[in-house]
């Protein structure tokens, strides 16, 4: 209950601020702060779990600046959901930025996105997030103790990331739409005899070096960027093993799930250039990561990612109108015959062509899609949205999210959890003037 | 037959008086001192603007532009725009670094992506963020190529109350002949403040495109100078129009080269 005082408060807190904006303190003082109701309808039943998926998440950012070079950050979040770990208030930033002239310092807790294209990144697997939806990941990135320090030029950056800490993503082992628990295993002379598994929890098993590191350089070479990047860190979402316990009765048996972490590293190369309007990038990832074996001990398994996108806006005579567009293809491939299962979030696009389209109609409202066509599994994804700006602050949306494909791929194996949805969004941002 | 001659003697006569260069300056002249009284090499201000559409549609935005005088040019500025609201476009921020001989430096920073990207520098006929005001316009409010133009004194106007000459600017650079978007301009300049207050733009058919008019100057904080506090842009053919209000305008010459960087876009 005291969570819910808590994003009240946050409320409350902003709405105050908001009035007293004008004032000589608030010059230095940059916040902005948003509250959405989303709710989702999930046209079949999974895993027990209802119809009806409901939140309301609360976000404020804050930014202090101390003088030209100083500034203090924090973004805190409320949220209010029907299952009690979704019942949280979070301090996802707190740090303190210094630049001067072309160096950049920041340190304490912060978002670290370790990929970042327009589109989808295969640097961006180990981003950290709450994985309570795998499809809804907006407002849900963790953050994370860090360093972060680099030196920004127009032709040159290098850019480095220390988090000495564990921090994994989270995960929502029960009561989840998206994770699917053992419920039996097969025991006995070839398996033969199924026995019901009664889960009694998790623990951790940490067999990586505990922290995360990340390298960027770029150059930048007339129209064209080239950057290489590399990380080392460990996976965000462990693999498991199963830990039987006695057996209850002889058709059952308790059991707790061993989550494993281990190293992960990534080296990539990325270009980013523009021709005309349009803007193109690449990347090319090897990521050597581990996978369970049949003696279930994790093993290395190194994979490769191939990615090409462009997008560009277009805009029209008529100045309302404005048209968003995005493209992306993206390979996955490893040289060791390996098949991914179908709910490995590592995996989920191997042969995929990537769509999102914007389109404002007017000042009021806008349509979006994103499409994917998975072309190995032939699953597919379908995101149909309209977002009607009431005011500036008040936005009301809806949409569909339809997904398909064979069982073998994430797509398909997650069809049953096709849904509609709707968000009701209100900002609050002091105008400074009026 | 003789009356008719004498008519249009008299109206030879009226238009041979109103619109020689009864000040004695010409076109040209006048747009000297007219960028001599405007021209400023440094100018930072909070900006609300508002595109209203025909249909009354209200789009409003509002943000913190800096503008400092680059050397890369002979008219040649940095610019750096940062969005303040509303919240889907807070943090948003553009940098545009002008420069002769090879085509603008732009750079785009959006949030979400914490990085900022080069991309295609905009055409002088773009829109400038989405308004009735074009990278042309914006260009040339910043400071006119002089050299690129050629001005004609078409005679003096009342303009909301004020004596204005008014001056017709034609591209006469080849290039910019082929670039710009407009076949020419008929400005009003306060001959008392040499401030341009009215602007009527003609697209390359000749016909009234668009509207620009000034108001509520005031002095800029750290300079001689003035600056329209108002200005609206309407668009004669399809009815939309933006208006603009700036506020804590200051040009005190201490503007940094270091906020116009990749490293000062991205510590937004």
């Amino acid at each position: 209950m005291h969570r819910i005082y808590s994003c009240i408060l946050i409320l409350i807190v902003f709405g105050w601020l908001s009035l007293e904006a004008q004032d000589s303190f608030a010059d230095r003082i940059k916040w902005k702060a948003d509250t959405e109701l989303e709710s989702f309808h999930y046209l079949e039943k999974r895993n027990q779990v209802g119809n009806w998926q409901t939140e309301w998440k609360t976000n404020a950012e804050v930014k202090f600046q101390v003088s030209d070079h100083l500034s203090f950050s924090t973004n805190i979040q409320g949220n209010i959901g029907q299952v009690p770990d979704r019942m949280f208030f979070a301090i996802r930033e707190l740090f303190a930025a210094y630049r001067k002239k072309r160096f950049i310092f920041r340190a304490g807790k912060q978002i670290v996105d370790w990929g970042n294209l327009p589109g989808w990144s295969p640097s961006g697997l180990p981003n950290r997030y709450r994985y309570y939806d795998f499809l809804d990941t907006k407002d849900e990135e963790i953050g994370i103790w860090a360093l972060h320090g680099g030196y920004v030029s127009n032709s040159f950056t290098f850019r480095m990331t220390l988090s000495p800490f564990f921090r994994p993503s989270e995960l929502y082992l029960t009561g989840n739409r998206w994770i699917d628990l053992p419920a039996e295993i097969g025991l006995g002379p070839g398996g033969s005899q199924l026995v019901q598994l009664l889960y009694q929890g998790s623990e951790r098993s940490d067999q990586s070096d505990g922290y995360q590191f990340g390298l960027e350089t770029a150059l930048q070479l007339g129209k064209v960027e080239w950057a290489v990047n590399a990380f080392h860190g460990y996976n965000d979402i462990p693999l498991y093993r199963l830990l039987l316990g006695d057996p209850v009765s002889e058709t059952s048996m308790d059991y707790r799930l061993e989550l494993v972490y281990h190293n992960m590293s990534i080296l990539s190369t990325r270009l980013k250039t523009y021709f005309g309007d349009w803007n193109g990038w690449f990347e090319f990832a090897h990521t050597r990561s581990r996978m369970m074996n049949e003696m279930h001990e994790p093993e290395p398994s190194p994979f490769y990612t191939l990615t090409l996108g462009t997008d560009r806006v277009f805009l029209f005579d008529q100045p309302e109108k404005q048209l968003k567009l995005l493209f992306q293809y993206i390979y996955t491939f490893n040289t060791q015959d390996i098949h991914y299962a179908p709910n490995d979030l590592d995996h989920v696009f191997r042969n995929t062509l990537l769509t999102r389209i914007a389109y404002r109609l007017n000042y009021a409202v806008s349509i979006e899609l994103t499409a994917l066509a998975e072309l190995e599994t032939a699953g597919y994804y379908f995101r149909p949205g309209i977002t009607w700006k009431i005011t500036d602050a008040l936005h009301l949306s809806g949409g569909t999210e339809l997904l398909g494909g064979k069982d073998r791929g994430f797509f398909g194996y997650y069809r049953d959890n096709a849904r509609t949805w709707f968000s009701l969004a209100y900002s609050f941002i002091p105008k400074r003037k009026k | 037959m003789k009356t008719h001659t004498i008519q249009f003697m008299v109206l030879i006569w009226c238009i041979a008086f109103t619109a020689g260069p009864v000040s004695g300056q010409t076109g040209l002249e006048i747009m000297q001192k007219y960028q001599d009284a405007t021209r400023t090499e440094s100018l930072r201000s909070v900006i609300v603007y508002e595109n209203k559409s025909k249909k009354g549609r209200v789009q409003e935005r509002e943000m913190e532009q800096f503008i400092l005088k680059n050397d890369l040019g002979e008219n040649t500025y940095n610019l750096l725009l940062r969005f303040n609201a509303p919240a889907d476009v807070a943090g948003t921020a553009t940098l545009t670094i002008q420069q002769d001989g090879s085509e603008d430096e732009q750079w785009l920073y959006l949030p979400a992506l914490g990085n900022a990207r080069r991309i295609s520098p905009s055409k002088k006929t773009n829109r400038f963020m989405g308004t009735e005001m074009t990278y042309e316009d914006l260009s040339n409010y910043l400071s006119e190529p002089l050299e690129k133009y050629a001005y004609t004194y078409t005679g003096d106007e009342m303009i909301d109350g004020k004596a204005c000459f008014r001056v017709t600017a034609e591209p006469s650079d080849p290039e910019l002949v082929r670039n710009s978007g407009y076949k020419f301009r008929e400005m009003w300049i306060d001959q008392g403040t040499l401030q341009n207050v009215k602007t009527v733009f003609y697209d390359k058919k000749g016909e009234p495109l668009k509207e620009y008019h000034a108001y509520a100057f005031q002095q800029v904080e750290g300079a001689e100078l003035l600056k329209p506090g108002r200005i609206v842009m309407r668009n004669l053919q399809t009815g939309n129009l933006t208006e603009v209000r700036y506020f804590d305008m200051q040009s005190t010459g201490d503007m940094s080269k270091d906020l116009f960087t990749r490293a000062s876009l991205e510590s937004e």
